[in-house]
């Protein structure tokens, strides 16, 4: 959640729109910064950045107090529920087409395997449906939405 | 269907918000007129309940008390 | 008058009364954990449930929903008996709210840690989780309202009216902020999503603070403050205006939650409450104080006073820093940063905590009947737990406001000047002190389970206590024509439903407009669902 504010601008982005959001059950606002803002931060480093950065912070930002998530690279996802999320998401209303839910593991798979390839080339080893590379995919969606369409100038605050 | 198409089908619920107030307002008011009015003697009696155990204190011009 | 003999069952006080202090413990420790982990963040030992993202969860949901809910069922227990002449309404309904309540914290502290999350501070019980709370609340709701409905007490004093709202109303957000659409047995999606679930779910959090940590804990302190002190509280007037004012106003509070974000400006403007909550919230507080106006060379002697004093202060402090916290240029520095946690601290550390360490030396001795085994740890605990929420506080509030003028500063070339984790190295020696801080208050716990072990070695229970009480409630006996508030104080169902429509008002009035209004959340035609 980017405020209005000529630093959170500067720092993060473009601030936060209520329509970024509407897709969103539940919101991930946050409501404390103990690490950055993570609203626009698709696209900002390569999946190799997040994959080391999420085995061990301290390896790219010495100082960092963020704890390390190694298992990320064991687990894997149930991709069985995949579907029945689909189906859920529109249920509670967000426009996926008629038919999603059973093509949903499919895109899945592809863009599992664009990550691990794109990891590959940095000589790290990973596999489609493990949690670390579920997790780069929704890192690097993060945001990044609104930037497919024209900017706009919007006036800042403060 | 959503949540809010349901809202959407009860009639007249802008108002609703105005209704709320009103109410809030009337029984507010009315509740502050009563409790500068209350007797001196209900409000000490009232008050001393935490402090008995026991017997309820005596009750309001109670005759046998 | 006829009277009778009752007993006042004090077993479940008792149980909920170490259950307060077993899970107080527990929940303290949860958080002095996480706390050394943003010192030393190699202490979550690489494993998944230890660290701070499963800690963090767990220590909130513990010292609110296990200490301090279990500390509101001990006083309630006690007090409601005594304040209706009367037993609890059933001792099955005790029990079975008594232990089905202990089950829920451990189902919460199972699945928390096994990492499973509705991703909503505060309400991150998975669905079957939150059905039970809901079940085990109306148990207790019914035993309460029953054992109003055969008092032997024509008035239905005001620490009472507090319970009822405070039932009632947590009821309301708990079911309506837990709407979500379950696909497995611990996964849920909320049924709302992005402006509108934020708006339900800070509607819902901000009243968590207002309706379980500080509605019941009012009751409370009109209960056991006045016992504590052996005096009538000082304005039974004000306890009336400030019952009503301060459950119609906090309602409308959640907003300023969301100051800067994507929440509609007018919805945002709603914080106008926020800041008039001072002047109930300051009622309270006044109320309570000058009840022990003249007595306060007895608050100098006894130790459970002073633990109160401190209580009834720190809520003063902190209601007054929350108003000052929803203008927005204070909002614009505090939000996101350690202030806000240093702010609700004073409240849990203070508030909450040290009124109900008041109530349990209060209560203890009481029930076992014998006396405190030693007032020299009670005064220690007193001590090194006033210095534990000074040293907690001051350095966080140091903290935030270091970290926030960083965020904010720009060199002269007008680029940011600080990397965000400069801001976060600068203030980690603020992090040490806090953890120190947490200790200190823990131990001052520690040394309280201590003294009161000794003390239930020395007494016995009195598992029921014997009382003497009108056969039947005594005819009222009044010349004049009733009048409808008292109509109200003597019907606990009046009460009830009167409580909710206040309660309601705000949360219609705030919630519906949004869900209603299109134009309030423009879409984006980028933004589409998320997918490959």
């Amino acid at each position: 959640m980017i405020r209005p504010f000529r630093d959170e601008i500067a720092r993060y982005g473009e601030y936060s729109k209520a329509g970024e959001f509407v897709y969103d059950h539940p919101f991930q606002w946050g409501s404390k910064r103990t690490g950055p803002d993570l609203a626009r931060i698709g696209g900002k480093y390569p999946d190799s950045w997040h994959y080391n950065h999420m085995l061990e912070s301290q390896s790219i930002s010495p100082g960092s107090i963020m704890p390390n998530y190694p298992w990320l690279l064991d687990n894997t996802i149930d991709t069985s529920l995949t579907p029945k999320m689909i189906r859920a998401m529109t249920a509670l209303g967000v426009p996926y087409e008629e038919g999603y839910d059973l093509k949903a593991n499919e895109e899945l798979m592809i863009q599992g395997n664009a990550i691990v390839a794109n990891l590959e080339k940095d000589k790290l080893q990973s596999i489609p449906t493990s949690e670390i590379v579920a997790l780069i995919a929704y890192l690097q969606r993060m945001g990044t939405d609104i930037k497919n369409q024209a900017p706009a100038s919007l006036p800042t605050k403060q | 269907m959503k949540f809010i198409n349901y809202l959407q089908s009860i009639t007249g619920i802008s108002i609703f918000p105005l209704i709320a107030l009103i109410i809030f307002t009337v029984f507010f008011t009315a509740m502050l007129i009563y409790v500068f009015a209350m007797d001196k003697n209900t409000v000490a009696r009232i008050s001393h309940i935490p402090l008995e155990d026991n017997l309820p204190s005596s009750s309001f011009n109670d005759p046998l008390l | 008058m006829e009277t009778q003999t009752i007993y006042y069952d004090n077993k479940i006080v008792r149980n909920f009364a170490f259950a307060t202090a077993l899970w107080g413990v527990v929940g303290m420790l949860v958080g002095l954990y996480a706390a050394l982990q943003m010192v030393w963040p190699q202490l979550s030992f690489d494993f998944a449930p230890t660290t701070f993202g499963r800690l963090r969860p767990l220590h909130t949901n513990a010292v609110i929903f296990a200490f301090v809910g279990n500390g509101i069922f001990m006083g309630v227990y006690y007090s409601l008996q005594r304040l209706c002449k009367a037993r609890m309404w059933s001792d099955l309904a005790s029990k079975v709210h008594f232990w089905g309540w202990q089950a829920i914290i451990v189902a919460a502290a199972v699945t928390l840690l096994a990492g499973f999350t509705t991703g909503k501070e505060y309400a991150e019980l998975e669905w079957p989780i939150d059905i039970a709370i809901t079940l085990i609340w109306v148990v207790f709701g019914l035993n309460m309202m029953m054992t109003i409905v055969k008092r032997k007490e024509h008035v239905i004093y005001v620490a009472i009216w507090f319970y009822i709202a405070t039932w009632i109303t947590v009821a309301m957000l708990h079911i309506v902020n837990s709407f979500e659409y379950p696909i497995a047995l611990f996964k849920s999606y909320s049924y709302y999503a992005g402006v509108q679930d934020a708006l339900v779910q800070w509607w819902y959090g901000h009243n968590a603070v207002a309706f379980f940590l500080t509605t019941p804990y009012l009751g409370l302190m009109y209960y056991f403050l006045p016992k504590a002190a052996n005096r009538p509280i000082y304005s039974y007037r004000l306890s009336i205006i400030h019952f009503w004012a301060l459950i119609f106003l906090y309602i409308w509070a959640g907003p300023h939650h969301l100051l800067y974000t994507s929440l509609p400006d007018w919805a945002q403007s709603w914080v106008v409450f926020s800041i008039m909550l001072i002047a109930p919230s300051w009622g309270g507080m006044i109320n309570g104080l000058f009840t022990l106006r003249g007595a306060w060379d007895k608050v100098k002697e006894d130790p459970v006073l002073k633990f109160m004093v401190v209580a009834v202060t720190a809520y003063g402090m902190a209601t007054l820093e929350g108003p000052l916290l929803s203008l927005k240029n204070v909002n614009a520095i505090a939000h996101f940063t350690d202030w806000i946690v240093a702010h609700v601290h004073v409240g849990g550390l203070g508030w909450n905590g040290f009124l109900t360490f008041g109530i349990l030396y209060w209560l203890i001795p009481r029930i076992f009947g014998t006396q405190m085994y030693s007032k020299k740890l009670m005064n220690a605990h007193f001590w090194i737990g006033t210095l534990g929420i000074l040293f907690y506080a001051i350095p966080l509030y140091w903290a935030g406001f270091t970290q926030s003028l960083m965020w904010k500063s720009f060199t002269a070339d007008g680029i940011i000047q600080y990397r965000f984790l400069e801001t976060v190295t600068n203030i980690v020696p603020m992090y040490a002190l806090r953890a120190l801080g947490g200790l200190m208050y823990l131990s001052g716990a520690l040394i309280m389970v201590y003294n009161i072990f000794r003390t239930v070695k020395t007494g016995v229970l009195v598992a029921n206590e014997a009382a003497h009480v009108p056969v039947a409630l005594p005819r009222e006996v009044s010349g004049t024509r009733e009048h409808w508030h008292r109509w109200i104080e003597k019907r606990p169902v009046q009460m009830l439903v009167a409580s909710l429509v206040i309660v309601a008002i705000g949360g219609i009035i705030e919630l519906v407009p949004t869900f209603l209004i299109q134009s309030n959340v423009p879409t984006i035609a980028a933004v589409k669902p998320y997918s490959a």
